[in-house]
Parts: C-alpha cells; sequence; structure tokens
C-alpha cells in the first residue's frame, strides 16, 4: 500500500511539467528576441566589422532588451547595440531596428538606406511598404510579422525559407 | 530523514501517518518548485528556444515611462539619463532639484538638500542616504552626500537617478532617515568606444573628460572616465559684511572651485568591480565659522575615494545570493585665517564593510530578502591646530523581510533590521506595508516605517577648544517613524500619476547648534519631537517618441517640539519639465521651471518664494559623431536667496543670475 503511494505520487510529477508557455513575456524581451531570430534567418553578403551590430535610432532603445540581445552571438561575431544619433551612422549596421511612432526619416535616410544591406525591422503597420523587410506586430498579445522580400533582395539580403513560411504575408 | 524516535514522538502529538503524509508534502515541495521555478523564467531562455515557440508567446507590453528598479513599497521618482541631457543637468543637486519634493541649497561652498519638510541649510547629513551602484557613499565624519563639483559623479557617467521616499532602516539600516537616492551608473557598453567632451561655463568655468566604455569579446564590460573641472568663480557681494574693514562686502576672487574625478566599473560573469574618487578645492567667499572675510588662505578641500567588489551568484533556482566587500576614504582639509591667526584642519576617514544577501522565491507567492552586514569605520580623525581627536566605530547587523501576495490584489511587505553598534547606536528597525492592487493598472501602499541614524563624529566629538564648537559624548542617536499612503495609476503605458499622503515624527533629532550660555558656540544637541506632514502628486506622460511632460506638486509642513515651523522648510514647492525634438528630431529642446514657497530663516527671517526657469538645447546632427549641448539656467535673471547655514554671518545667499553652459562631446568611431 506505501509503495503504491509512492507509485502513484511520482506518476503525478511525471505528469505535471512546469509550462513555461503560458508566461506572459516582457514586449522588450520577446523584441530582443525576435531581433536574434531575424538576424540567425538572414544572409548578408558579407558582414566586415568585428561586431554584428543592431542599431536603433534614439529614442527607440527603450524598447528592446539591449542586454538580452548583448549576450548572444550571430555567425561568431557579439551582438552590439547601437543608439544612431547621426543618419549617416547607419553604415555600420547590420539591422536597424524602429518604431511606427517615430514619424519618419528624411530622404537622406532612404537614400542611404537603399545602398546598404541592412534588415530593416519595424513595429507597427505603416512603414512595410516604404523601407522595412520585416514588420512585426501585436495582435491579440502575440506578435506576428509580415516581410517585404522584394527590398530584401534589393539589399542583396537572403532571408530564409523558415522565415518566409512563418510570415504572415510576404511582398 | 526522520528518525524513527521522532516519527513517534510526531504521532503521539497528530494522529497521521507521518509516512503516509511525507510524499504528499513531497509533491507540495515540488509543485511550489515549479511554480517559483516557471515564475523565475529568465528572458535569456527566449533566445534559446525555435522561432515558433517564440511567436506563440503571450506578450506584456512594457510601459514607455521609466520604472522604478528599486524594490520598495513607498514612492518613487526617477530621473533618466535621457532626463540628465534633455535638462543639461551638471550636477547631482541638479537632478535632484526636478524630482517631486526635493530641494537644494548652496551656501558657495557645499550643497544641502532638503525633502519631505527637513532641510536646515548647513545640516552635513541631511539625512538622505546616497547610494552608487547600492554602494553607500556618504562619508564617516559627517555623514555628507556630495551633492554638486564635490559628488563622486560626472552626470553623463548616471544611467538613472531614483528617489526613494521615507526611511528605508531595513535594508540599508544606520541613516536611511528620510529617503534614499539611489544613482545606477552606466555600463561601459553604454559608450562603446571612447567619448571626449569639453565644457565651457559662466564664471570662467571650464571641464574635460574623457570616458573609455567598451563591452569585449570576453564578456566583460569595462568602463574607465576622469575629468578636470575648474571654475574662477564670481567676486561676490554680501551685505552682511559691507563695512571699510571688510572690502565693503565684496569677496574678491574667493569662489574658486576646481575638481578632478576618476571612475572605473568593470562587470565580468558573477563580478563586478568599481571605484570612484573626487578631489575638490573650494573657496569660501562667505567666511564660515568667524573666519576673516576676504583674506588668503581661505580654501576647503574634500577628497572622497571608495572601491566595491560585488559577486551575484543564482545558489539554485529559488535562491540569489548577492555580496560585497568595499572600501572607502574621505579626507578633509581646510585652511583660512580666523582672529588674525592661520587655523588649519585636516580630518581623515576610513571604513570598510561586507555585505551578503539572499533573495529566495521558493515559497509560493514569496519573495524572501534576508542579510547580514559588517561595517567598520575604523578611523574617523579629526587634526585640529589645538588637540588631534581619534575615534572608531562599528555596526553589525542583520535584516529580513518577506513580501507575500495572499490574492492577486493584496500584498503584504514586512521586514525587520537589527543594527548593534554599541551605545547610541544599536536599533530594530521594522516596517510594514500592505499593497493593494485592485485593478492592473492601480497600486495603494500603505506603510509604517522606522529608522534611525547614530550621532556621527562630528557631531559628538568634535571640540576645537571651544574657539567654534565643544563635543558633546551624550548625544542620543535620532530617530523617524513614517506612516505613508501611496496612490499609483498608470492608465496605460504612456503615463503615470503618483501621490502620496505622509506624516512623520521625528524623535531626538540631532543638530549642531548655539549652546544656552553661549550662542556663538555650537555644539550637537538631541532636539524634541518634530512633526512633518504633507502631500505630494506627481504626473508624467510621454507625448510621442521625442516628447515628455512631467510635473510634480507638494505640500507639507515641518514643525518642532514647540510648534513652530522649521528652518528652510518651504511648505510649497513644484516642478514642470517638458522636453521636445525639434527639426526631426534633430534639435531636443528641454525645458524646466521650478518653484520654491517661502522658508524661515536661522534668524526667523522670511526669505520669499521664488520660480526659477531652465532651457536646455542638444543637437546630434550639426557636426559629425559630435553632440553640442547648450543650457541657459535661471532664464528670467530671477534673484533669489536660500537660506544660510547658521554658522555664516549672512542669514540668506543669494543664489547664481542668468548663467550659460555648452558642452561639446565627442564620439570615436
Amino acid at each position: 500500500m506505501k509503495r503504491l503511494h509512492y507509485i502513484f505520487y511520482s506518476l503525478a510529477l511525471l505528469v505535471f511539467p512546469a509550462r513555461a508557455d503560458s508566461i506572459p513575456v516582457d514586449e522588450r524581451d520577446m523584441k530582443a528576441a525576435l531581433i536574434y531570430n531575424f538576424s540567425i534567418y538572414t544572409t548578408w553578403p558579407e558582414v566586415n566589422s568585428n561586431s554584428f551590430n543592431v542599431c536603433t535610432f534614439e529614442g527607440d532603445e527603450e524598447n528592446i532588451s539591449a542586454s538580452l540581445l548583448e549576450s548572444k552571438k550571430i555567425n561568431g561575431k557579439p551582438i552590439h547595440f547601437k543608439v544612431i544619433r547621426d543618419v549617416a551612422d547607419i553604415k555600420a549596421c547590420q539591422v536597424l531596428y524602429q518604431e511606427e511612432t517615430r514619424q519618419t526619416y528624411s530622404s537622406k535616410h532612404s537614400q542611404l538606406l537603399d545602398k546598404l544591406a541592412i534588415l530593416t525591422i519595424s513595429e507597427g503597420s505603416l512603414q512595410l511598404d516604404n523601407t522595412s523587410m520585416i514588420n512585426i506586430k501585436l495582435e491579440n498579445k502575440k506578435y506576428n510579422f509580415t516581410i517585404n522580400n522584394q527590398t530584401a533582395k534589393q539589399q542583396n539580403l537572403q532571408l530564409s525559407s523558415k522565415l518566409l513560411r512563418l510570415a504572415t504575408k510576404v511582398y | 530523514m526522520i528518525s524513527t524516535l521522532k516519527v513517534r514522538q510526531l504521532n503521539m502529538l497528530y494522529p497521521i501517518d507521518i509516512n503516509r503524509v511525507m510524499p504528499v508534502l513531497i509533491f507540495v515541495v515540488y509543485l511550489i518548485f515549479v511554480s517559483s521555478n516557471v515564475f523565475a523564467e529568465s528572458n535569456e531562455s527566449l533566445t534559446e528556444i525555435d522561432i515558433e515557440s517564440l511567436l506563440s508567446k503571450e506578450v506584456i507590453t512594457a510601459s514607455k515611462i521609466a520604472q522604478q528598479v528599486s524594490d520598495s513599497p513607498s514612492a518613487v521618482s526617477i530621473v533618466t539619463a535621457k532626463d540628465i541631457k534633455s535638462y543639461g543637468y551638471r550636477t547631482l543637486a541638479e537632478i535632484i532639484n526636478s524630482m517631486r519634493g526635493l530641494n537644494t541649497s548652496s551656501d558657495h561652498v557645499y550643497t544641502y538638500m532638503s525633502g519631505r519638510g527637513f532641510g536646515r541649510s548647513g545640516d552635513y547629513p541631511g539625512r538622505v542616504m546616497l547610494l552608487i551602484d547600492g554602494y553607500q557613499a556618504n562619508d564617516n565624519l559627517y555623514n555628507s552626500s556630495y551633492l554638486a563639483t564635490d559628488g563622486l559623479l560626472d552626470t553623463e557617467l548616471i544611467e538613472r537617478v531614483e528617489y526613494v521616499s521615507g526611511p528605508g532602516a531595513v535594508i540599508y539600516g544606520n541613516g536611511a532617515f528620510y529617503g534614499i537616492i539611489n544613482v545606477i551608473t552606466k555600463k561601459g557598453s553604454d559608450f562603446g568606444g571612447t567619448q571626449v567632451a569639453i565644457d565651457a561655463q559662466s564664471h570662467d568655468g571650464y571641464k574635460a573628460r574623457a570616458t573609455y566604455g567598451s563591452k569585449l569579446d570576453n564578456g566583460a564590460n569595462i568602463l574607465f572616465s576622469a575629468s578636470g573641472f575648474h571654475s574662477q568663480g564670481q567676486d561676490l557681494y554680501f551685505s552682511a559684511f559691507d563695512t571699510p574693514a571688510t572690502n565693503f562686502g565684496l569677496a574678491n576672487n574667493q569662489d574658486k572651485d576646481k575638481n578632478h574625478r576618476l571612475f572605473f566599473k568593470s562587470d565580468f560573469q558573477n563580478w563586478s568591480l568599481e571605484s570612484a574618487y573626487v578631489n575638490r578645492k573650494k573657496d569660501d567667499p562667505a567666511a564660515a565659522y568667524g573666519t576673516e572675510f576676504n583674506n588668503r588662505p581661505n580654501y576647503l578641500q574634500d577628497i572622497n575615494t571608495f572601491i566595491n567588489l560585488k559577486h551575484e551568484v543564482s545558489l539554485s533556482q529559488n535562491l540569489k545570493n548577492s555580496s560585497k566587500i568595499y572600501y572607502g576614504q574621505y579626507m578633509y582639509s581646510a585652511k583660512n585665517i580666523a582672529n588674525g591667526v592661520p587655523f588649519a584642519e585636516r580630518d581623515v576617514g576610513r571604513w570598510w564593510g561586507a555585505q551578503s544577501t539572499s533573495a529566495y522565491t521558493g515559497f509560493a507567492k514569496q519573495q524572501l530578502v534576508y542579510g547580514v552586514e559588517y561595517h567598520s569605520d575604523y578611523q574617523q580623525d579629526f587634526y585640529l591646530p589645538t588637540s588631534n581627536l581619534k575615534h572608531s566605530s562599528y555596526m553589525l547587523s542583520g535584516y529580513l523581510q518577506d513580501e507575500y501576495r495572499f490574492t492577486t490584489e493584496w500584498a503584504i511587505n514586512a521586514g525587520v533590521r537589527a543594527d548593534y553598534g554599541g551605545k547610541n547606536a544599536s536599533d530594530i528597525s521594522p516596517r510594514l506595508a500592505a499593497i493593494y492592487t485592485p485593478t492592473a493598472d492601480i497600486n495603494i501602499k500603505a506603510s509604517y516605517s522606522t529608522a534611525f541614524r547614530r550621532p556621527n563624529p562630528y557631531e559628538k566629538y568634535y571640540d576645537d577648544a571651544g574657539s567654534t564648537q565643544i563635543a558633546n559624548p551624550n548625544v542620543s542617536k535620532e530617530q523617524v517613524s513614517a506612516s505613508e499612503l501611496v496612490f499609483e495609476y498608470r492608465p496605460d503605458n504612456f503615463s503615470k500619476f503618483l501621490s502620496s499622503l505622509f506624516f512623520y515624527r521625528t524623535k531626538n533629532l540631532i543638530e549642531v547648534e548655539g549652546t544656552p550660555m553661549i550662542p556663538t558656540l555650537l555644539q550637537a544637541q538631541n532636539e524634541g519631537i518634530n512633526k512633518t506632514k504633507g502631500i505630494d502628486f506627481e504626473y508624467e506622460r510621454k507625448l510621442s517618441a521625442s516628447s515628455r511632460i512631467k510635473t510634480s506638486y507638494a505640500w507639507q509642513y515641518a514643525r518642532n517640539d514647540r510648534d513652530k515651523w522649521l528652518v528652510n522648510s518651504p511648505k510649497n514647492l513644484a516642478k514642470l519639465n517638458y522636453a521636445q525634438g525639434l527639426f526631426n528630431n534633430s534639435l531636443h529642446a528641454g525645458f524646466e521651471i521650478q518653484y520654491v514657497g517661502k522658508r524661515l530663516t536661522e534668524q526667523q527671517n522670511t526669505l520669499g518664494s521664488y520660480a526659477i526657469a531652465n532651457l536646455s538645447l542638444y543637437d546630434t546632427t550639426l557636426l559629425k559623431n559630435t553632440t553640442v549641448s547648450a543650457s541657459i539656467k535661471n532664464l528670467f535673471n530671477k534673484h533669489y536667496s536660500v537660506v544660510a547655514p547658521s554658522f555664516y554671518t549672512p542669514d540668506s545667499f543669494e543664489q547664481d543670475d542668468r548663467n550659460f553652459w555648452l558642452q561639446l562631446t565627442y564620439d570615436f568611431k
């Protein structure tokens, strides 16, 4: 009888796993993890710098968990999180993240982006057709994303088939 | 293992089968472990899972305005690095002046802080503890915080400053009296290379700074910084000295201020090492303690330094430990002429300490924090012309705090600390807080807490044979008990409303003041009971990616046991801060207004209220890799005065008229 008790409780332990999925994730951590994943599934023509630079414009940096990103490496290069103050500095970036709340960027900004192999990621719905290659969107408390593969191809960036498959829409 | 004998004894007490209950207990412990394990899931695991699982996770949207990092059931005001840049804050005092219910005043040498209705000018301890990355930075002779050019940090190195109002004795002990200023510094990776800056400001002031910060390939995050500042100052006029014998009140070339600072910080794996040094020399234009006016030498020098080694480790899923060992040193020297004779003083304070704090989350719905600390003030010396006064002291402390969230709406935060440091330095400090969260965006906290501060060596032993001050070895510790009701409302991710209603009762407040027999001879005395009541409000809103507004108002009334209004205790304080990006965010403007109500001086005169406005601008696009910052402080050139300490001849001091500041910061890339 005593042994039966132990067997019952041991089985109970096995069938009661921790369900981490149900725990909501902080928005800043989620965005950092998504940027990291998008970077894994993207191929750049070549990266000359010693670090892999993820950039944001001033004001957007607080929307991403920088420490989470900086604990990781992409293609063996440590991720460096940079806040861009001068538009010309985006030359050093491999990824550029911006929020939709940010209105704009001058023609100088778009011209620069047109020439550079920078994976552009935005949150929101408006910027997709303009410059961003990946657009993330929060719907029903979960993130989904769309891809503008045309722009990515023009900049010689190759997004993996896995990303294209998971995207809710590919332009 | 429970022995057979013990099982029998237990069976006699409780008529149940222990062997049957034991697996149930194990199961319950497992459930607690699982639940706490799940909640403790680190954010790092998010980058370990595949993207499909990541997209399936629910997200909590984050607040777009700064959140407190201090674990405190009281009201917290925050100034971030972004605010420091937007509003051109050059000293900790300027940061503090922008905060709810706080105010500072300068006697042209030191800057004193007032908060919660208490802030006697010239009162060195100030009763607010200054923490730099968790290290208590007040010195061990005067317990001063050093808020201006005498402070340990360049503001460019500060990531954020939090002001936690109310006693913080449970975790921080002796001296966490009316509140805590918690400064968190930047990391090396925040600079990502070398940065140099040069400043120019009114009154022939210049500063240069060089900072290198980087995260190395091995994961170490390092930061070095060095700076030097020099200001010629002003030829200040004091009507109290307006006689032919004292140059008609004009202090010629008596306001020089210079400092140099060093800072080092490194994080590697579980270890962090931090050290800061400041050496500040300042002329005293107003001639404190009856020294000769407009004569030389006439300076005070403060040298502060510390080194703090910290180790943080997760001992298990539910148990985290943080330990630190630190060393600090303060050296003061002064030279002046008193009664026609040169006077020189040198003070030396040295201390070290070790602390271990653990946080345990293994009990469901509970967060337990406990720890021990040993602090040795092994040198507390005053070298005076008349005698050398040498003392030392120590403090041994233990503390325990538990936050128990027994329903989703209700939580209780209870804590107690025991400090033992010999006579007049031992105390038990409890705190009890109830936290009610009726909806996700409302927090109501009611708390009762106490704190103490033991008399410092200056108050207890300073004695220059009756020239200015005599010792009082019998002065007792002072104690405060505080009741506070805090209301927080976050209607959305972009705004926050905060209000607190408070009542403080301070017993045996230590004040250095004139003795009854000879009013000009100072001695530390315990006052009776002081009472403060007040209410304050703060509202903050992020209007867009580049604009934000913050405003606060505080009303407070502090009186002594004779029911008289306290010296330098404004009843009304109001602040407004507004930052806006202009021209496509290439130019950032920061505008602030600070209002301070009427105050009483030491001689019971009333100083009028004042409001000053400051305007700051910075631009990052004008020059390559360069940030150009400029400020006009006291924009409308308001003439205003602050209360002078009792050891000065003047009763009040006029503060700076309109003044300018320009800074160029260059990042090597």
